[in-house]
């Protein structure tokens, strides 16, 4: 037996010990490469998407890329836990620095590229059903499938694979820092009955309530959406770390329905995996809620965009990147002509900027221009760097006048 | 002749909850090739930590262990495993076999360590289990053996490497008298073939008394100490006598 020999040994005869490793790894990858895929697709490069939605979802990504890393680290460290007296008797051996790097970096890559692969195949058949339900959601044609070149290589080589180099450095730092002995009693050290808190219990219904209570009847702006996701983040947390075990400690507490037949069995071992899991159920809990809340107000915002902020009953947004912009239009007037729909068109030029503390993606047009299209607004006469904002059709006494940054037209 | 071991002012004192003295000022020599054996009551006496501490598995409070002229716990990482390679041999109290090896890979993971030629091994392998008996479950996992098998298992992966400095403790635990006698008369062999110097922790007076001298220990500090003189029989009356003196439960 040769030491790489040792440590294929080592892997395959321990694969149970790995699998939970690699699965929750997996479904890290899974949802970060989704995600990914979406942000990246070429269909959104330019149109609707250039603005508040993308970077929601980016700032959803962000979210995700935090929890991934929280995710993964946290199940290398309970995978690590049950592996320590391997390491102690490994070390009492003789195994030298250099041969405990060389293993637990084999795993490592094993076990990372096993889970990238894995969580690639996975996200991409997810992205596809996000796709497909995304537009039917929206009523356009589905995106289509593509090749993610820059997805790959984010998810890959800018996330997952340092991910991984990382954690064998930090595997190999516990290992060092730890005595021998600590090490070889490592996996032993008995678990304490997990006793939950009934204030802490309490306060996480009430947050939970609260924050459902709020995504319920409040109006949704700024300041609520904050308080909600607060609200929800440690109610959810507590709701696992405290919540779960009072309830099973309740029902334990119950003679006789704890001792018929299996449910004593069940019940004490729920007790502790609830616990023993609390932060990887609530880490799951939080990524799904973003990826689920990042769909949903996509949709909700693509319609708000497309009833309340037309001046016109039908529009063509063209950006000066479009280099079919003749064609597509060409194309529109044939089908009104097909139709025998009577049209007018009135053709203008406009910016894209921020408006608000929002950013909220506005279009500016020069005044001459908008006195053309909405010449019943009467608009006073601007003041040099001074603009006019208006939401759709809407009377003079709702324009609001801000500064403007000025911007030069071409 | 040379030390192979000196012990100096050993301490240790385990911090937690509340601290603990489990060795205090424990000063001893041990010459090469000696056979000593380490005796006191179960649960109190520090005996695994003592081994512990010289075998570099745990760090002394103060104190200082010194095998061969090197200290081991001023080692590098590097030179610390190369020592462990080279120097020691330890059988431990629970076994400590890795379970995701067979009987025969567990045996030959020291030398797989020092990446010894492959034919080399399968020599050593076969000599070593035929003088344990356990040659003829070498393809077993760890969980098909029963507790006796496991504890000839460890002693075979601590002496197939042909250590200078050898620590078992309670190598004989798990056996009943005949198996026991087995493994010290293998043990003993070795100990004159191979001048491999040996510290054994032991509750068994019989099997105490294949050593040359035994150390007795009593809540962590040294308590007497009895050489064998010519006679075995002699010497094993002599251990129960201070036994007795000694007090306390032995298993
Ligand atoms: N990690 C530790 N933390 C605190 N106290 C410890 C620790 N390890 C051992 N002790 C204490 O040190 C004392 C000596 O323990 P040790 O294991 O050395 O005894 P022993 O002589 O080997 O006993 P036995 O014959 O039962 O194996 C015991 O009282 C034990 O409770
Ligand atoms: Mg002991």
């Amino acid at each position: 037996m040769t030491f790489p020999q040792f440590a294929y040994k080592n892997i395959t005869r321990n694969l149970r010990a790995y699998l939970a490793f690699y699965l929750s790894s997996s479904f890290a990858v899974m949802i970060f490469f989704m995600f990914a895929m979406f942000i990246f697709h070429p269909a959104l490069e330019t149109g609707y998407m250039n603005n508040i939605a993308k970077k929601g979802m980016v700032f959803a990504e962000w979210v995700i890329f935090v929890f991934s890393i929280l995710f993964v680290l946290y199940s290398v460290s309970a995978f690590l836990k049950t592996r320590k007296s391997e390491f102690g008797i490994l070390t009492i051996q003789g195994a030298s620095p250099k041969q405990l790097r060389l293993l637990i970096t084999l795993e490592n890559v094993f076990i990372g590229l096993a889970s990238i692969v894995t969580g690639i195949i996975g996200g991409t058949v997810l992205a596809k059903l996000f796709f497909t339900a995304g537009s039917y959601i929206v009523e356009m044609e589905p995106l289509e499938l593509y090749f993610p070149l820059k997805a790959l290589g984010i998810t890959i080589g800018g996330v997952f694979l340092p991910l991984f180099v990382l954690i064998s450095q930090f595997t190999l730092f516990i290992i060092h820092s730890e005595e021998v002995v600590s090490l070889l009693k490592g996996s032993v050290k008995p678990k304490r009955e997990p006793k939950p808190s009934i204030p802490f219990s309490i306060l996480g219904m009430m947050f939970l309530g609260g924050g459902f209570g709020l995504a319920l009847f409040a109006g949704i702006d700024i300041g609520s959406a904050v308080i909600i996701t607060v609200c929800t983040v440690i109610g959810t947390y507590l709701f696992y770390s405290q919540l779960s075990v009072w309830v099973l400690k309740l029902l334990k507490r119950n003679k006789k329905f704890y001792r018929k037949g299996t449910n004593l069995l069940w019940i004490s071992d729920l007790m502790y995996r609830v616990k023993d899991n609390a932060r990887l159920f609530f880490i799951v809990s939080i990524v799904s809620a973003v990826a689920f809340t990042a769909t949903g107000t996509l949709a909700t915002y693509k319609s708000m965009f497309t009833t309340e902020d037309s001046l016109y009953e039908m529009e063509f947004l063209s950006y000066s990147s479009n280099k079919d912009e003749n064609e597509q239009l060409t194309y529109i007037q044939q089908q009104f002509e097909q139709k025998n729909i009577d049209y007018e068109q009135s053709k203008f030029k406009a910016i894209e900027t921020g408006q608000g503390s929002s950013n909220y993606p506005v279009l500016v047009l020069s005044y001459k221009d908008g006195m053309k299209i909405l010449p019943e607004l009467k608009t006073p006469k601007l003041e040099e760097g001074k603009g006019g904002f208006t939401l759709g059709k809407q009377n003079e006494k709702d324009i609001q006048y801000s500064k403007i940054i000025r911007q030069t037209y071409n | 002749m040379a030390d192979v071991l000196q012990v100096q002012d050993l301490n240790k004192i385990y911090d937690g909850k509340a601290t603990f003295q489990a060795l205090t000022n424990i000063t001893f020599n041990v010459d090469k090739g000696e056979f000593i054996g380490v005796m006191g009551p179960s649960g109190s006496g520090g005996k695994t930590t003592l081994l512990n501490l010289i075998s570099t598995i745990d760090r002394p409070t103060s104190g200082q262990v010194i095998v061969n002229g090197q200290e081991p716990h001023k080692l590098k990482k590097g030179k610390l495993a190369e020592f462990r390679r080279k120097e020691l041999g330890f059988v431990f109290q629970d076994f400590n076999l890795l379970d995701t090896l067979t009987v025969e890979e567990n045996i030959m993971l020291p030398l797989t360590l020092e990446r010894v030629d492959s034919g080399e091994i399968d020599k050593k392998v076969q000599a070593f289990t035929q003088k344990l008996g356990i040659d003829s479950i070498l393809n077993k996992r760890t969980y098909e053996i029963s507790g006796g098998q496991k504890q000839r298992t460890a002693i075979a992966r601590a002496i197939i490497h042909q250590p200078s400095l050898l620590l078992a403790d309670e190598p004989t635990g798990n056996l009943d008298s005949k198996s026991s006698k087995d493994v010290m008369q293998t043990l003993q062999m070795i100990n004159e073939k191979d001048k491999t110097t040996m510290l054994m922790v032991t509750h068994d007076p019989s099997a105490a008394s294949y050593c040359d001298r035994v150390i007795f220990i009593k809540d962590g500090k040294l308590y007497n100490e009895v050489f064998k003189g010519t006679n075995q029989k002699v010497f094993f009356q002599q251990i129960l006598d201070v036994l007795s003196m000694l007090g306390g439960r032995f298993g």
